[in-house]
């Protein structure tokens, strides 16, 4: 009963937190991403780009922080998710990735720029962290991916994205 | 061949069958609701998913009651000399399976999860439009899944004692698992959003081993009753009474000397046959156990007979 009361006095905005305080560590040092090549969320290459990694650069400047970036297979990466040495993986993963039943995920975007809806991992359990991602996505998501991604954008629906998208250029000068 | 008399539960015992038969159908009825919501706010929760499968679990015992009821209702024929009393011990093992399975399955999981260190993930979701935390829409799903629950075990508790009726005990400790289980997963979703990845799989394992004692119990009552153990109350704790009293009331009659009873539970009701010293008459005593020697030499299978001296047969004798 006293978890109970502790809910009552912490509040709901500080909840929930994570076990391994990767919000707060990432605002000091570094978000440790990983990224699969997977054009064109991912591109080829031996430096991070692409849409999703621009996607992931905005995210890190709303933190405070930087992005180190580490480029490999997705076994390789989503070991390292799983142990706890990055905080995120990209890669254009689909919600059906298997890799996913190991890590935590974000909620899916980009539908109406490739055509299927894509997710970034997480680290599992960090729930604070996966929590701010997915405000940081419904806020920005459409409007960071659109320029990367004109290809398919007639295919974009009304609704989410397309909302997003129009409140992108406020949105783009405030804060988290 | 002999068949038993058709057996009919006394009116106040009726009157409880009506509602345990009731109370059966609202608890799959609201099982139903539980498992549409548990569904909906599934995420990738493995503890909400192991949960969910439970709750699956739980849909055995108020299946088999009201299956078993219906069998037991028919009367005993040629092919079921003794009746179909003892569907109901039938139903009364698959329940206390049901049981046990639940608390293996519950500990295995969430042992496996602490082994492995498994950090719960709950994401957001998004019904009205900004991302949400899921576990804040768990709790009224699990407050559904524990609350109602726990006022209809307790009801079906006292109807299973009225009726002397184990798959409907054997229900409501399945009932009292249920809303155990999601009170331990509501301290785990409360834990974790505390950041205590742990907190869930610890709740549900010493959750798991209450439930494990339980089913463990039952199965063990379950397969005693299938053996013709002696009677034991329904809830398993003491031999019942009812041997003894039986005992007491041949022997303190004028006409029998000495007796030894036997009975054994069949379904609700119980059978017995007294073997009674007559203090007086004894004119039919050695015959009927020259009878039985020479019985029992037809055939080495014939193990146990009992003659008894009747002045009519209870009924036309049905085909052999």
């Amino acid at each position: 009963m006293s978890l109970l009361t502790l809910v009552g006095a912490s509040g709901c905005d500080d909840l929930p937190k994570d076990p391994n305080d990767t919000l707060e560590r990432v605002q000091r040092s570094p978000l440790r991403a990983g990224a699969v090549a997977n054009p064109p969320w991912v591109e080829h290459g031996r430096v991070a780009a692409g849409a999703e990694v621009a996607l992931v650069e905005r995210f890190a400047r709303e933190l405070g922080t930087d992005v180190h970036w580490r480029l490999g297979s997705e076994q390789e990466l989503f070991a390292a998710l799983e142990a706890f040495e990055l905080d995120l993986v990209i890669g254009g993963l689909q919600d059906s990735n298997p890799y996913l039943a190991h890590a935590a995920k974000s909620r899916p975007f980009g539908a109406s720029f490739a055509g299927h809806e894509v997710v970034i991992a997480t680290a599992p359990g960090e729930n604070r962290f996966l929590v701010t991602l997915d405000g940081y996505l419904h806020r920005h998501a459409a409007a960071v991916l659109g320029p990367w991604l004109p290809r398919t954008r007639e295919r974009a629906v009304p609704g989410d994205a397309g909302a997003a998208r129009a409140g992108a250029p406020a949105a783009d000068g405030g804060g988290p | 061949m002999r068949t038993t008399a058709p057996f009919e539960l006394p009116p106040a015992q009726q009157k409880a069958l009506h509602e345990a038969k009731r109370l059966e159908w609202l608890t799959i009825g609201y099982l139903t609701t539980v498992v549409i919501g548990m569904y909906l706010t599934l995420g990738s929760s493995q503890a909400m998913k192991a949960a969910w499968l439970e709750d699956m679990l739980s849909f055995i015992p108020p299946i088999a009651f009201l299956i078993s009821t219906r069998v037991t209702r028919r009367k005993p024929d040629h092919r079921f000399p003794f009746g179909y009393q003892r569907a109901t011990t039938i139903a009364y093992l698959v329940g206390s399976l049901a049981l046990l399975s639940f608390g293996v399955f519950l500990l295995t999981d969430s042992a496996l999860v602490l082994v492995r260190a498994e950090h719960p993930s709950i994401g957001t979701v998004a019904p009205f439009g900004e991302p949400l935390w899921l576990g804040w829409f768990m709790f009224p799903a699990l407050l559904w899944s524990a609350v109602p629950i726990l006022f209809i075990g307790r009801r079906k508790l006292k109807l299973a004692q009225k009726l002397h009726d184990k798959v409907l005990h054997a229900d409501a400790m399945m009932n009292k698992a249920d809303w155990l289980t999601a009170g331990a997963a509501l301290l785990g979703v409360i834990g974790i959003g505390f950041g205590l990845w742990w907190a869930d799989a610890v709740a549900a394992a010493v959750i798991s081993l209450d439930i494990l004692h339980d089913g463990v119990r039952h199965l063990r009552a379950a397969v005693g009753d299938l053996m013709d153990r002696r009677p034991r109350t329904v809830d398993y704790a003491h031999e019942d009474p009812l041997p003894a009293r039986l005992h007491d009331f041949l022997a303190h009659e004028s006409w029998i000397q000495d007796v030894q009873v036997r009975v054994r539970e069949e379904g609700h009701v119980y059978f017995a046959d007294a073997l009674v010293v007559p203090a007086k008459d004894r004119s039919i005593v050695d015959e009927i156990e020259r009878t039985v020697d020479r019985a029992r030499a037809l055939d080495w299978r014939l193990h146990d007979v009992v003659i008894m001296p009747v002045g009519k047969l209870p009924g036309p004798s049905e085909p052999r």
